[in-house]
């Protein structure tokens, strides 16, 4: 008896649901109908978000992914629908973030002749992409879906391209799914030595007399979270997160000594210098977090523990490096640890953070003589006023790195923020991609006036598939991070970075999304459980100080010795 | 310091492997002096070798970046010395190099080529050799006036390194 068979576009539907799929965003157009006519049956199966642009639909897949764990999947026309994509697509690359990406492409037979709507997708993803491929014909389809799934999800995750044909769309098969399993298997990690490494590892920690462990996005991703801890109280050893990692070790951890980089705290970035062991997990010391890499940890020896072994001393050299997934590393390490008191050492984070607080925390938080709101207070205020229970998605710029340095949080992917391309428009389209993941956890956007209205668009997603999603606001009517810079290192010669804005509560009342301004702190905390209490989209503007500076600041290319404040 | 460093990869014989391994050149800024992509000694898998002038360390970060792509089985890179390499060109000589015969064969003798074809206006010699070599022979007959074309093929290599080590990176 044969088969019966069905069109591409079923069968790939077909085969999303054999991955378990079951949301996805993205935009129709002329190419990919017979997707969503296909889409059209199955509505029941799948909560589709339609988004009001394609970068948005990669970005809120960004957010989906990294709240809930799952690969985020994203579906795009062809041609202007899928170069749309690509922003979105380089920013997951850059964040190893899992997700699949569809994009339509034209028929087989039209390849390559500037047909409407072509754009030789593949090629021009490739750079961004950890695989992609271009679907033919469409018996190709389910092992191609089942190869995407495995590919975007194993190893160190990252972005896959399927560039669909319209051909393989409409071409009849029989359907087969069987999960992919690689013949020479990806990510497989040859494990044989992480033991005789994890004694070695645990030698250099129980001699060091001033570790410090730098927790990354690694940890989150492979679910360390918890071993992270338990290495932390074992030996007694502080934990400093990158950007990325934040949220994988509590705020309010004994241990946690702040997140490091240009913009981070005093304490862990001079305890990176005075250190003599850096535990390194799941990071990849960008430049955002090294500074001068020549002048980076004069003192340490450095044990990286990765899942990428083209990380390995690309930026810092490394002393010890153990290839695997941060998990069964740490777990094989912990056993050996001995608890060290380690007093000097942890006077020494006390006493940076004693210095940052004086120096500059308490004075970001006293905001301005005339009760105007600065952003170091806005965040603490909303912080405090969800128990750092709250999932906080950042835009890029100053509000990032003030809601970096003044949240609280208590669970682990709670904060969610483009850290390695730093794409502008991010936020609101990530904050709603990751509501629609975690229903149940409140989802707070920050995003700044720049920002928010590189995808504004999307406030229509919010309306149409009525996600509810608290929007804040930080409006200083300048792209703060950029005059920053021009204040500090071009003369206050503030090219360009003053914006004229449209009143947002209006925009935000023709979206039919309740909203509301501040423009004083005594009403800040009111109107931020004003925000809380409503069910449903808010969108909270808060005016701040126009000039606010982000201090400590380690300026590009400078040591973490050179900080200034 | 810079040199010559040569990348040998075992690929999945499929569309778009090549441009992500020449957008890891690409990224950097680094030239390709040479490349050759054909089928290795098991079904399915291509052999490619590419050469470039660069950095040590920036070839390191290449193959890194390579042994990370899908589609690519094995990649390692190399110095000339580490491997056997050769070369092949072939030189289109004007056919009053024949005027002095015994000149003729003193250039066939010493440089170890052989006509592969030959007419009223033209021969085609064919040579294989080190680049070295074949630049050689080419210098030589560019100084005679008489190289009216020439064409070289990329490296194509083989390993020091045992059959059996090989098989057991790449399946």
């Amino acid at each position: 008896m044969t088969k019966k068979k069905i069109n591409g576009a079923e069968a790939l539907l077909l085969s999303l649901l054999k991955e378990g799929v079951d949301t996805m965003f993205g935009y129709p157009g002329g190419t990919i109908i017979p997707l969503y006519d296909q889409l059209y049956t199955y509505a029941d199966r799948f909560n589709h978000i339609l988004v009001r642009h394609e970068q948005c639909a990669v970005h809120a897949a960004e957010g989906y992914s990294r709240a809930t764990g799952k690969v985020g999947v994203c579906i795009a026309t062809a041609g202007p629908g899928a170069t749309n994509t690509v922003t979105g697509i380089a920013d997951a690359y850059m964040d190893s973030t899992p997700i699949v990406c569809i994009t339509a492409q034209v028929g087989v037979e039209k390849l390559g002749t500037n047909f409407f709507q072509e754009a030789d997708t593949i090629s021009i993803t490739i750079p961004v992409t950890k695989w992609s491929y271009q679907i033919t014909s469409a018996s190709e389809i389910p092992q191609i879906v089942a190869k995407a799934f495995y590919i975007a999800r194993t190893g160190r995750p990252g972005p896959v391209l399927i560039s669909l044909t319209k051909t393989a769309q409409v071409e009849m098969t029989e359907f087969e799914y069987g999960h992919y399993r690689p013949i020479n298997v990806l990510g497989e990690i040859k494990s044989a030595n992480i033991s005789s490494l994890a004694k070695e590892a645990a030698k250099m920690i129980n001699e060091s007399k001033r570790p410090l462990i730098i927790a990354g996005q690694g940890v989150i991703i492979s679910g360390a979270e918890r071993q992270l801890c338990n290495l932390a109280e074992m030996g007694n050893i502080p934990v400093a997160c990158t950007l990325m990692g934040l949220s994988s070790i509590p705020t309010s951890h004994p241990l946690f000594a702040g997140n490091v980089g240009m913009h981070g705290n005093l304490a862990p970035n001079m305890m990176t210098q005075q250190s003599d062991l850096i535990i390194a997990i799941g990071m990849r010391f960008s430049d955002r977090v090294t500074g001068d890499t020549a002048r980076y940890a004069p003192n340490a020896k450095v044990i990286h523990i990765d899942i990428d072994k083209a990380e390995f001393n690309k930026n810092i050299k490394t002393h010890l490096a153990i290839l695997g997934d941060a998990a069964e590393v740490v777990a094989t390490i912990l056993p050996k640890i001995k608890c060290k008191t380690r007093t000097k050492w942890s006077t020494f984070m006390k006493e940076a953070w004693a210095r940052e607080r004086g120096a500059v925390i308490d004075k970001a938080l006293t905001g301005s003589q005339k009760g105007d709101i600065s952003m170091a207070q806005a965040v603490d205020a909303l912080s405090k006023a969800v128990g750092g229970e709250a999932i906080i998605v950042t835009d890029v710029g100053q509000h990032q790195m003030f809601s970096a340095r003044y949240s609280k949080f208590n669970k682990t992917r709670s904060m969610i923020t483009s850290g390695g391309l730093g794409t502008m428009g991010y936020g609101l389209p990530a904050a709603i991609g990751a509501k629609i993941g975690v229903p149940d956890r409140e989802v707070v956007a920050v995003v700044g006036d720049g920002g928010l209205q590189m995808s504004l668009q999307e406030l229509g997603t919010i309306m149409q598939s009525g996600v509810g999603v608290k929007i804040v606001l930080l409006n200083n009517s300048f792209l703060g991070m950029v005059r920053q810079w021009q204040e500090l290192f071009f003369m206050r010669r503030y090219s360009f970075t003053h914006m004229v804005n449209p009143d947002f509560v209006k925009i935000a009342q023709a979206y039919d999304i309740e909203c509301e301004r501040v423009e004083k702190y005594k009403n800040l905390n009111k109107s931020l459980e004003k925000m809380l209490s409503h069910k449903g989209a808010y969108l909270l503007e808060i005016k701040t100080i126009k000039e606010e500076n982000v201090f400590p600041m380690v300026p590009a290319g400078a040591s973490l010795d050179d900080i200034i404040f | 310091m810079k040199r010559e460093y040569i990348v040998v990869a075992f690929v999945n014989n499929q569309i778009s492997v090549l441009n992500r391994i020449t957008s890891a050149y690409l990224k950097r800024h680094i030239n390709i002096e040479s490349l050759n992509v054909s089928e290795s000694y098991i079904k399915g898998v291509s052999t490619v070798v590419i050469s470039a002038i660069t950095t040590k360390e920036t070839i390191e970060m290449i193959v890194n970046q390579l042994a990370n792509a899908i589609d690519i089985l094995n990649v390692d890179f190399y110095l000339q010395e580490d491997l056997i390499y050769k070369e092949m060109a072939l030189y289109k000589v004007a056919s009053k190099i024949l005027d002095n015969k015994s000149s003729f064969d003193h250039i066939l003798n010493n440089s170890n080529s052989r006509v592969i074809e030959i007419n009223n206006e033209f021969l085609i010699l064919e040579k294989s050799g080190s680049r070295n070599e074949l630049e050689k022979l080419k210098d030589k007959l560019e100084h005679m006036n008489l190289l009216t074309g020439f064409s070289r093929s990329g490296n194509v290599v083989l390993h020091r390194e045992s059959m059996e080590n090989l098989m057991q990176k790449v399946s």
